[in-house]
């Protein structure tokens, strides 16, 4: 640009000034205009804003902001008075409701767990039984602790303001509200909450299922794989119908499966949608000429559609003729497989089974399959311990421990608890991590222990409780000093669900398991000190360890033939069905963590009295309201939240530090420096420090799956890390791969 | 502003007048049947019938009157369900370009007798304040029942990541995650274990929504913001608000 044309341009820059005035002044007559409009409106005895605001394109505050006699009078709806804000925190069921605020609470400090000689493998806090006369260090728990005097929260009102709090107290919120967690009330009403429910038990049942035939397809390119057959079908727009017609013109009708293994034909019209569930509803709900959606089947409460807006499933018939449509990502990604190859997969999965459950029968999701698998491991022999089924827990503990006990552990920590600069990334991942925690669990009525009670056993009877399956209700206060990342759960305010208290000196109180209880009291730092106020102890028993086992040896056969098969499809297939296992034994044990149960039904518009009450409307067409229902807490004899907890629980503390008996070294995010771990994922630990941790390919095993060279920016957002992520799983695979070729040569 | 009245046929071309559709329905009327007999004909709304003579439209409907027409001047059917029966199978449904049946606009409000309700709106409604948003709160909290809502927005707007598919920790409930960048995130459903909540309380929310002059989605946003949902200068493209009164 030269000095003409700048001064061409400035010239051009004042004649869009000068216009750019003329319209700002039409611009703010007609708004002046429209502000009067509205006004004049706004004084008609009828005036609604709800009517003026669309009218005028402005939002209703806006409205009212012009003409305030519009605001509206005082809610004719509803009780007079505001709520206290803490009602409608836990809005849970009735139980978790009867929470009660703890006043002034008490609690019994834990004792030292240190210097024990005891692996302090996950497993090993488990195996509780067999370690129980450990003698106590020096500085034990007196019972007067008790009494202590514990400071109360400072500001009780601004604590316990939750999410919740209206406008009204918004000022007094502070900026991290904390969620409060549900307690067992005191007294007997908590004691009757420490039982199992009558006449529920688990048992082994007494038939097999029924094996139904599978056909896959790939609805993108449409090959379709039945038995042996392979052939391209013409699914036209990829409909529900197009898709039946065309599976059901090559496939017996034998077939009553049809797994879509790529395609997700049910996003095709996706973009339409506002949301995603109703291109869903929409796509399942569509007509199937000479199909009706499936009644019932039997005993089957499960007919008829449901609505995922990933993995939905869709059940016709015809006749006697029933079929369902499903999404084989249930299982495991296929990850490009061709639908033979994810047939291979199911073929090699069943086979691999077989071996150890001669009645398996694959159900339709891995989690369906796992507690069946499961309820085939019950011990049957008469005499027996638990011949008679395991029993399931009353229903408040059950609420209690789906409120309290969370999942896995995701965390990522940003400068200043890390360099800004990192020197390298390293990812860590336990492969198949929970198989390693299903050893020991928790069985048979819970018994309560209240601060009172911990406080008055022996110090020997406080240590066992802490190793046996169990479910603390604890105040935790980080060690003065602790420069490492956080080990207890702590409810957390907003989307986040739980994080991980590390500032040392801050208190909290929350719930944990047993395992992670422990960890903290002899973790390899520093011990935490823990004041127990409640608390729920189980007799130990092993109720998931043959199946975790068995399900264990499957997974690893699998992974062998992954590796060493002579045909790569086989190889591949393997590689699939191993991660099938993986998701019978996870989803299995998430199976267990019995949610309220959530079914969904539709009803033709124009009939909503059909609509159940309860129902909770979730998407509607031109034709149809599609709903769903919390049928709550059902008797369901496989509800074990207690073991899914236990599970969980076990898990998160083995991220932190677990032992490796057989190559007597100690691994888990604990044992890296300070700082040095920059994030959590589920089972995954990211960190700065290159560990030489074992790998034996054994569930539970640390596998090096990332390296990024640095330096490397910290990550501040998630985004930024999952970048950081693939870029360091890309150059590990490469350097491996280099690494092969030079080994090769 | 009500949009304007656009003359027949639109563009400033004046339409053939009357059309083949209403000169048929003409024939109709003249035979003494009444334009809700002529939607019924044709099972469509009586509006669209008048609209054969004021706008023009109708041109899919002419095959299946002269259908009707034929057979009510040879005799073949005498009232309203005859005639339907000869012109239903030339009726069908609208298609898109690509020869799918179009998509009609679905209604926004649903209200069943047994206290479950259902509102949603989309950028266009939520900013002129989400008037059909506000009767799910207030009738809900009349029957002290729960609420849940979800909001559907870019991706970038909430502050907590929401993980991806392929990780480990495997995506988060009550996401899902459009194609087009965006996410629609529920709240007050489950989230399952460890967080134990479900459904807000109805009566809470109304005084929310009355303490932001009855706009939802300003109330709505307000919460998402104050509890470190969303960055306050999100945009909420889509929300939907469920109210149900649970039964014990």
């Amino acid at each position: 640009m030269d000095s003409k044309a700048y001064s061409a341009g400035l010239a051009d820059l004042r004649t869009l000034r000068d216009e750019i005035k003329v319209l700002r002044k039409e611009l703010d007559a007609l708004e002046g205009d429209r502000d009067r409009a509205v006004r004049e409106l706004g004084s008609h005895a009828k005036a609604n804003p709800d009517r003026i605001a669309p009218a005028a394109g402005l939002t209703v505050g806006e409205v009212v902001a012009l003409v305030p006699a519009l605001r509206g009078p005082a809610p004719t709806s509803g009780p007079d008075t505001p709520p206290p804000a803490q009602e409608g925190v836990a809005g849970g069921s009735a139980p978790a409701q009867a929470a009660q605020a703890i006043a002034a609470p008490v609690g019994a400090l834990a004792p030292d767990l240190r210097e024990q000689p005891i692996p302090a493998t996950a497993e090993a806090v488990l195996e509780s039984a067999e370690v129980p006369d450990v003698e106590q260090a020096a500085t034990v728990a007196e019972p007067a602790a008790v009494a202590e005097v514990v400071p109360q929260e400072s500001e009780p009102a601004a604590a316990s303001a939750s999410a919740w709090a209206g406008a009204t107290v918004r000022a007094q919120v502070q900026v991290s509200v904390e969620r409060e967690l549900p307690s067992i009330p005191a007294g007997e009403a908590g004691d009757r909450w420490a039982a199992v429910t009558a006449n529920l038990t688990s048992k082994r049942p007494n038939f097999t299922q029924q094996p139904r035939a599978m056909a896959f397809l790939d609805a993108a390119s449409g090959v379709l794989v039945h038995r042996d057959q392979v052939v391209r079908v013409d699914l036209g727009g990829g409909s529900a119908a197009e898709i039946l017609a065309a599976v059901y013109a090559t496939v017996p009708e034998s077939v009553e499966r049809i797994y879509i293994t790529a395609g997700d034909p049910w996003h095709r019209d996706a973009a339409r949608y506002p949301f995603l569930r109703d291109a869903v509803a929409a796509w399942l709900n569509a007509d199937v000429p000479g199909w009706q959606v499936e009644a019932s089947r039997g005993k089957d409460r499960l007919a008829g559609h449901l609505v995922h807006p990933r993995n939905p499933v869709g059940r016709w018939q015809r006749g006697d003729q029933h079929t369902e449509i499903r999404n084989v990502a249930e299982w495991f990604d296929p990850d490009g497989a061709d639908p033979a190859i994810v047939r291979d997969a199911f073929v090699l999965l069943w086979k691999q089974l077989h071996h150890l459950w001669p009645d398996v029968v694959l159900m339709g999701s891995p989690s369906q399959t796992g507690r069946d698998l499961w309820s085939r491991t019950i011990p049957s022999k008469a005499g027996s311990k638990w011949a008679d089924g395991f029993p399931v827990m009353s229903e408040e503990i059950r609420g209690l421990l789906h409120a309290t006990a969370g999942q896995g552990r995701t965390e990522l920590f940003q400068p200043p608890q890390v360099p800004a600069q990192l020197p390298q990334l390293v990812e860590f991942d336990r492969t198949f991590a929970y198989a390693k925690h299903v050893w020991a669990s928790g069985v048979g009525a819970p018994q309560r222990v209240t601060a009172a009670s911990f406080a008055a056993w022996s110090t020997k009877e406080q240590t066992n409780a802490l190793f046996a399956p169990s479910h603390w209700h604890i105040r935790v206060t980080v060690p003065e000093g602790w420069n490492h990342v956080g080990i207890l759960p702590a409810p957390a305010p907003g989307e986040r669900a739980w994080h991980y208290p590390h500032t040392p000196g801050q208190s909290f109180t929350t719930w944990a398991g047993g395992a992670e209880v422990n960890l903290a009291l002899r973790n390899p730092i520093a011990p935490w000190r823990i004041e127990i106020l409640d608390g729920l102890l189980w007799e130990s028993g092993t109720p998931l360890r043959e199946w975790g086992t068995r399900l264990k040896d499957s997974w690893g056969a699998l992974q062998a033939m992954s590796q060493i098969h002579v045909d790569e499809r086989q190889r591949f297939a393997a590689r699939l069905a191993s991660r099938a296992v993986r998701s019978i034994l996870l989803y299995g044990i998430g199976g267990f963590a019995q949610r309220p149960r959530i079914t969904t039904g539709s009803t033709p518009i124009g009939q909503e009295s059909q609509v159940p009450a309860g129902a909770q409307i979730i998407g509607m067409d031109t034709e149809r309201i599609t709903w769903q229902r919390n049928t709550g807490f059902a008797r369901d004899p496989y509800a074990h939240p207690e073991w899914s907890a236990g599970v969980w629980s076990a898990a998160r503390a083995a991220l932190l530090s677990s032992r490796m008996r057989e190559d007597d070294v100690s691994v888990g995010a604990l044992h890296l420096p300070p700082g040095a771990v920059v994030a959590f994922r589920t089972d995954a630990i990211y960190t700065t420090a290159d560990a030489t941790w074992p790998y034996h390919g054994q569930p539970g095993d640390y596998l090096k799956k990332g390296h990024l060279s640095g330096p490397v920016a910290a990550p501040t957002t998630e985004e930024e890390f999952f970048a950081l992520q693939a870029a360091g799983r890309l150059q590990f695979a490469q350097a491996q791969a280099e690494a092969g070729t030079q080994a090769g040569r | 502003m009500t949009p304007r009245r656009r003359r027949p046929g639109g563009q400033g071309q004046s339409p053939q007048q009357p059309n083949e559709a209403a000169q048929l329905t003409q024939q109709l009327l003249n035979a003494g049947y009444t334009k809700k007999d002529v939607g019924q004909i044709i099972g469509r709304d009586p509006s669209l019938v008048s609209q054969f003579f004021t706008k023009g439209k109708g041109a899919s409907f002419v095959t299946a009157l002269r259908t009707a027409v034929q057979a009510m001047t040879v005799g073949a059917a005498n009232n309203v369900a005859e005639l339907k029966a000869v012109a239903a199978p030339q009726v069908s449904r609208r298609t898109t370009n690509t020869g799918r049946k179009a998509r009609v606009r679905a209604k926004d409000v649903v209200a069943t007798p047994g206290n479950s309700f259902m509102a949603r709106a989309a950028q266009q409604h939520i900013a002129s304040g989400g008037a059909r948003l506000r009767p799910v709160v207030e009738k809900t909290a009349a029957v002290a029942g729960k609420l849940a809502f979800t909001v559907r927005a870019k991706k970038g707007a909430f502050t907590h990541n929401s993980g991806r598919l392929a990780d480990s920790a495997g995506i988060r409930r009550n996401v899902v995650q459009r194609r087009d960048g965006t996410e629609e995130r529920a709240y007050g459903n489950s989230l399952g274990p460890g967080t134990g909540e479900f459904g807000f309380d109805a009566v809470e929310w109304m005084h929310r929504v009355d303490q932001a002059d009855g706009d939802v989605t300003a109330a709505v946003r307000g919460w998402l913001i104050e509890t470190g949902r969303i960055h306050p200068d999100a945009v909420i493209t889509h929300i939907e608000i469920r109210g149900w009164k649970p039964i014990d």
